[in-house]
């Protein structure tokens, strides 16, 4: 057998659960993390492109103000992403910890980061078109198109904040995509998978930034790039989790580094 | 018996399970699919000179939007401008469908028009014709701004109300009886914010009218120029069509079982028109003897593959029914149903891979069939409401561009 084979077929002996209920369920959590925000994160952005028409502030503005639910709802979604990717920083940052404790944190921290932009961008940009939109009398010195043309800018300036956000969450999971790839306790083809993933959104980034024309190709790539990618790795904690043995191999490796 | 059960609850998980990867994925795939993609390049058309009406006119085109707190129903005006200087950014609008609710617009696509928001309206040369646009059934006033601002870049005012719609065939035959009355009721305020000291004091002259519509919007139209329903008509009409497995099934099993309600409902004759545009409008529903009743010029554009409203059922029925002295058929040959709505620079990716009619034809690019939209109802709209020889001249030119067939009866003079 191959040395990259073997490294693959080593984790996927089953982990004991009496042995380390603490790390099963910590992994079992992470896959419930990174599997909600498979599901909901899209089905946000799906909202947001339901009501958002590109170029015409008018028909943006008709649509979110006939359907302020929605609009509301797409927004608790996109909040409940950004909760739950500060949970998910801290529960991979415990998980991957052993492997190397300063990529680890800079993975959280991207992570974190990346919750951060997302919170400041698309949550403020959702907000700012409630108030534009809204009766509040605090926009009243303008006139009713310059209001929705309002609102279609911070719609449209969202657009822009998702690949500013792309760039920390790109960073988070190539050093994720490393550190799994090095464990030892998870199979190396879901960092390989994850790091994947990573260039994906760098790509998309980047590649927007510096080539705007191309855009529809990078979210093509990304789409392509990020999903299996995630969604196997967070299949694969839920159902699976990490090797206990090498987890605690691991652990007490780096402990007498420290020492 | 505990093994049972537990299997039966590992089963419960993995089902939940997969049916949650799977609702992630039909999102990833809902949220790249029903994205925009980037302005397509706009490849230059060479103009025909046949079609010397497809130019744009002389005039800047100014746009206002009436909401429904300053009218009985809500409307969009286009007009002409007198502010040449590009002193605001041109309109981008959205070709839509009224899928969500009746006020919200799901875009299909977007695409540039060249009106400016509320610019100073050239009354110098008003007050100009009123020119009543009625859209297909829950499609958005904005996905024919393309032939409105033509128009009003030509010395027309045109008005499109926002029919309150959504994309539910089963309401149909509602919107069968509110159309004609949305189009009344568009005239009425037109004809108030007319009078001086109104809003569009000047600038229209709501005497001299005419109704263009699409689709539902061309039924819209023809009951607007007085054409009747005749439900005994329409009945036999339908036998036939379910016979032959005819499209217009669809339609005949939308109204049928309501046509005596569409009938009572219609109480009020509706106020003269002097010309009257149908493009691909649905006339089944008037039979021969209903489309007599119209007597006003009529133009009548359509697609020979429109599957939608056929051929047969909309543009060839009306053009050959009318009582008109003056009116003119447009086809396009192997034209489909969409080729008169907006344009498609920025669309849904999903339009791009999969063929819907929105944004495709079989036959025709769609610049090309709204050049020759643009310059047959110019044409005819300046002739019958101002008079204008030359757009008479290029009505009754006999050449005919390429994939255009044109029939025309003129009044005996």
């Amino acid at each position: 057998m191959s040395t990259a084979a073997t490294a693959i077929a080593q984790p996927t002996a089953a982990p004991n659960p009496t042995q380390h209920p603490r790390l099963r369920r910590l992994s079992k959590v992470a896959g419930a993390l990174y599997l909600a925000i498979f599901v909901i994160y899209p089905l946000s952005t799906l909202v947001r492109s339901s009501l958002v028409v590109p170029g015409d502030a008018a028909a943006t503005a008709d649509n979110i103000r006939a359907q302020e639910t929605l609009f509301r709802w797409g927004l608790a979604g996109e909040a409940t992403i950004v909760l739950v990717e500060v949970a998910l920083a801290g529960v991979l940052y415990a998980l991957l910890r052993p492997v190397s404790r300063s990529v680890s944190l800079a993975g959280a921290l991207a992570r974190v980061a990346e919750a951060v932009v997302m919170a400041a961008g698309c949550l403020a940009t959702g907000v700012f078109t409630m108030v534009a939109l809204g009766d509040s009398g605090s926009l009243a010195a303008f006139d009713a198109d310059q209001r929705n043309a309002l609102a279609l800018f911070f719609q449209e300036a969202n657009e822009h904040i998702v690949l500013v956000w792309g760039f920390f969450f790109a960073l988070s999971l190539l050093l994720t995509g490393w550190l799994v790839h090095r464990s030892g306790f998870l199979p190396r083809f879901t960092g390989i998978l994850l790091a994947l993933a990573g260039v994906g959104y760098l790509v998309q980034s980047f590649g927007t930034f510096l080539a705007p024309d191309l855009a529809d190709t990078w979210q093509l790539v990304v789409l392509v790039l990020a999903v299996p990618g995630e969604l196997i790795f967070a299949l694969w904690l839920l159902t699976r989790g990490v090797d206990h043995v090498n987890w605690s191999a691991a652990a007490d490796r780096a402990r007498q580094s420290q020492l | 018996m505990n093994a049972v059960r537990r299997a039966g609850r590992w089963a419960v998980l993995y089902a939940t399970l997969v049916g949650i990867v799977m609702i992630g994925l039909a999102a990833h795939a809902g949220s790249y699919l029903f994205g925009f993609t980037q302005p397509s390049a706009t490849a230059s058309q060479d103009a025909d000179p046949m079609l010397s009406h497809a130019a744009p006119g002389r005039h800047p085109v100014g746009i206002r939007r009436i909401g429904p707190d300053d009218a009985p129903v809500a409307m969009t005006v286009w007009y002409p401008a007198s502010d040449s200087t590009d002193s605001e950014p041109a309109t981008r609008y959205s070709y839509s469908l009224t899928v969500l609710g009746t006020q919200t617009a799901t875009a299909l696509a977007t695409y540039p028009g060249v009106a400016r928001h509320g610019v100073e309206a050239d009354l110098a040369g008003g007050p100009y014709p009123l020119v009543v646009l009625s859209a297909g059934f829950a499609i958005s006033p904005a996905s024919y701004a393309w032939l409105a601002e033509h128009l009003a870049s030509h010395g027309l005012v045109v008005v499109a109300p926002q029919h309150a719609e959504t994309l539910d065939p089963s309401t149909l035959w509602r919107s069968a009886i509110d159309r004609p009355e949305v189009v009344a009721q568009t005239r009425a305020h037109v004809e108030t914010a007319a009078t001086p000291g109104g809003d569009l004091a000047g600038l229209v002259d709501p005497k001299t009218v005419a109704v263009v519509g699409h689709s539902y919007g061309g039924y819209t139209a023809l009951a607007a120029a007085g054409a009747q329903l005749d439900p005994d008509a329409f009945t036999s009409g339908c036998a036939t069509a379910r016979a032959d497995d005819d499209p217009i099934v669809f339609l005949c099993d939308a109204l049928q079982p309501h046509l005596d309600d569409i009938v009572v409902a219609r109480t009020t004759e509706p106020e003269p028109v002097d010309a009257v545009v149908s493009l691909a409008g649905d006339a089944a529903m008037f039979g021969e003897t209903g489309l007599a009743a119209v007597t006003a010029p009529l133009l009548v554009i359509g697609g020979t593959a429109d599957h939608d409203s056929p051929f047969d059922w909309t543009t060839r029925l009306a053009y050959e029914s009318a009582a008109s002295r003056h009116k003119v058929e447009v086809s396009l040959r192997g034209a489909g149903h969409f080729v008169f709505t907006g344009g498609c620079d920025r669309t849904r990716r999903i339009l791009r891979l999969v063929t819907t009619g929105f944004c495709d034809d079989p036959a025709w690019e769609r610049a090309k069939a709204r050049a020759v939209t643009q310059h047959y109802v110019a044409a005819f709209l300046l002739a019958e409401l101002t008079g204008a020889t030359a757009a008479r001249t290029a009505l009754t030119d006999p050449a005919e561009p390429s994939g255009v067939r044109l029939r025309s009866a003129e009044p005996s003079r």
